[in-house]
């Protein structure tokens, strides 16, 4: 056993270095992918926006429509579509804080207005509507996310 | 059979390990972003967590050495304390992590406010640690986390290609999007190999009192219920790749996930899904506090134990106390839960290599294992495994600047 720690001991400072190392990057890499948020919206970061709406569409779609065939519970209806809602408010508030480069500013500017209304069909879906008002929200839903596929 | 019914260190060990907050939306990323390519990776993660699994559970029930002891005895003193503080770092995420994924799915069942569940939960697991027996806590949390099956059934009768899903089991890389497959092939591997399942199973098999008789309960536990793990986490991939590939949907909530049991079976695999998902994310709040004052105690020689008086292994008691109310404070400040343990996986593997070591080192030695110590196949597999964590643990922080956490 002695032998064994002998044998690991040169090799010890370079684990050191190592671990902490990893750690202090790790926490680097939180704080650049934090920061990175506020630069400025090109059309490559717009794609991710509008990738990431269309995938919140997607499942606010699927929620909406098992929601209204009776296949949900209400309290994970009303859960799901808060915590869609919040993720959308705030991808569209990044959009609307940030300076957005003129080559984006018109399609950047349409994904805002379709977050906007996924928020407000969201919104109504949290409310646990009648029938007749979540096929309206199911079709509403639908048709944002083809709006925002044709943007992308 | 009785051997077969004594499975439930090793079911709460692999669901609780890697069937945690993280990795049920991890896993739900990856089947929805490279469907059933990154199979292969999640196979050979289950095998690596068996083998390693079965060692320490074998160290431990012949040398009556649990993992955090093996490490201080094989490490020199610096490396052994650097182990113990990142380790404690890792459990302390991972177990704030988990209370927020607990009051997520009680928030999901029962529509009450987010915060106020995360007290409940917290609350509720210190009741059920003080008053359960290990045994009880084991088979609670081990058998309840079953609902996951869920998925196992969904998967089934997708009636998926059976082709595809067995080209997902050979080793391949994808043509485009390869760091972020790479980042992604890392995390699974990271989640499956999690440090604390270790920590956790081999002081569980001297809270249980293995001794050379309960080899063979040792390997059940192992293949039995790391393979049922893998199972799940499977089942995850190849559902989420059925119903969220194609619609291009990246899932990024618990609630999502639960969406894969909701599709095809409504409220009553919903129900099923989200109970399955509360008591394997349950089990990771216990597993990782345990884990956290199990190495402390190991690593500083104090008395430990579950099943012994709280109040007669008073160091042991706070430690767990400590780490399940630190974990609380960081959650109630409202940090996102996955997140935090996003973070905790990618950190994980950077230390993995310091867990994995010691115990090799361990069921290698003659010395301390007699007739018990490793063949040398198993010596031979466990180096190739151990290559694989240190590439791995290489390749984990660069790969997440590059790929943001994946999102690029």
């Amino acid at each position: 056993m002695i032998k064994s720690k002998v044998d690991l001991q040169t090799g010890a400072n370079y684990f050191l270095i190592i671990v902490a190392a990893g750690l202090v990057i790790t926490l680097l890499a939180g704080w650049l992918a934090s920061s990175k948020q506020l630069s400025s919206t090109n059309r490559s970061k717009l794609q991710q926006t509008s990738s990431s709406l269309q995938s919140y569409a997607a499942e606010s779609y699927i929620l909406a429509r098992q929601y209204q065939e009776g296949r949900t519970t209400d309290n994970y209806a009303k859960i799901s579509a808060i915590k869609f809602q919040h993720a959308v408010a705030s991808l569209n508030n990044q959009l609307q804080d940030q300076p957005v480069e003129h080559d984006a500013a018109q399609p950047a500017n349409e994904v805002s207005k379709q977050a906007t209304a996924l928020q407000k069909s969201l919104s109504d879906l949290s409310r646990l509507p009648d029938k007749q008002k979540t096929a309206e929200l199911v079709k509403k839903i639908k048709s944002i996310e083809e709006k925002i596929a044709a943007i992308r | 059979m009785r051997k077969f019914l004594e499975i439930s260190l090793g079911l709460l060990a692999a669901l609780g390990g890697f069937v945690d907050i993280g990795d049920l939306v991890f896993a739900s990323q990856a089947g929805a972003k490279f469907g059933l390519h990154l199979l292969w990776v999640l196979a050979l993660g289950t095998v690596m967590i068996m083998v390693y699994a079965e060692m320490s559970g074998r160290v431990a029930a012949i040398a009556e050495l649990p993992t955090f002891t093996a490490i201080r005895e094989r490490f020199p003193n610096k490396l052994a304390i650097t182990t113990l503080i990142s380790a404690s770092l890792v459990n302390f995420m991972t177990c704030a992590a988990e209370i927020g994924g607990v009051a997520l799915i009680l928030q999901l069942l029962s529509g009450l406010p987010y915060r106020a569940l995360i007290i409940a939960a917290f609350l509720a697991l210190i009741l059920i640690i003080w008053l359960l027996s290990f045994g009880a806590i084991e088979k609670i949390f081990g058998y309840l986390g079953l609902g996951l099956l869920v998925m196992v059934v969904a998967a089934f009768k997708l009636h998926p290609a059976w082709g595809s899903l067995g080209h997902g089991f050979v080793p391949q890389t994808v043509s485009s999007n390869f760091t972020t497959y790479a980042y992604f092939a890392v995390g699974l591997l990271s989640a499956t190999l999690m440090p604390y399942e270790v920590y956790f199973y081999s002081s569980g098999a001297l809270e249980e009192n293995w001794k050379p008789r309960d080899l063979t309960t040792n390997k059940i536990n192992t293949i039995a219920g790391f393979g049922l793990g893998g199972l799940l986490v499977a089942s995850i991939i190849i559902v989420s790749a059925h119903f969220f590939q194609g619609a291009g949907i990246n899932p990024e909530f618990l609630n999502t996930t639960a969406l894969n049991a909701l599709i095809p079976y409504g409220q009553a695999g919903l129900l099923l899904v989200l109970l399955g998902m509360l008591f394997s994310i349950g089990g990771s709040a216990v597993e990782t506090c345990f884990a956290g004052a199990y190495n402390l105690a190991q690593y500083f020689g104090w008395q430990w134990g579950i099943s012994k008086e709280p109040l007669k292994v008073k160091r042991f008691t706070l430690s767990w106390l400590g780490f399940l109310t630190a974990a609380f404070l960081l959650v109630i400040t409202g940090l996102d839960p996955i997140s935090i343990t996003e973070y905790a996986v990618i950190f994980s593997v950077v230390i993995m290599p310091l867990t994995y070591l010691p115990i090799l080192l361990t069921a290698k030695d003659e010395k301390v294992m007699g007739k018990y110590k490793n063949r040398d196949w198993n010596t031979a597999l466990a180096w190739v495994f151990f290559a694989i964590i240190v590439i791995a643990s290489v390749a984990a922080v660069p790969l997440m600047i590059i790929t943001q956490r994946g999102q690029v």
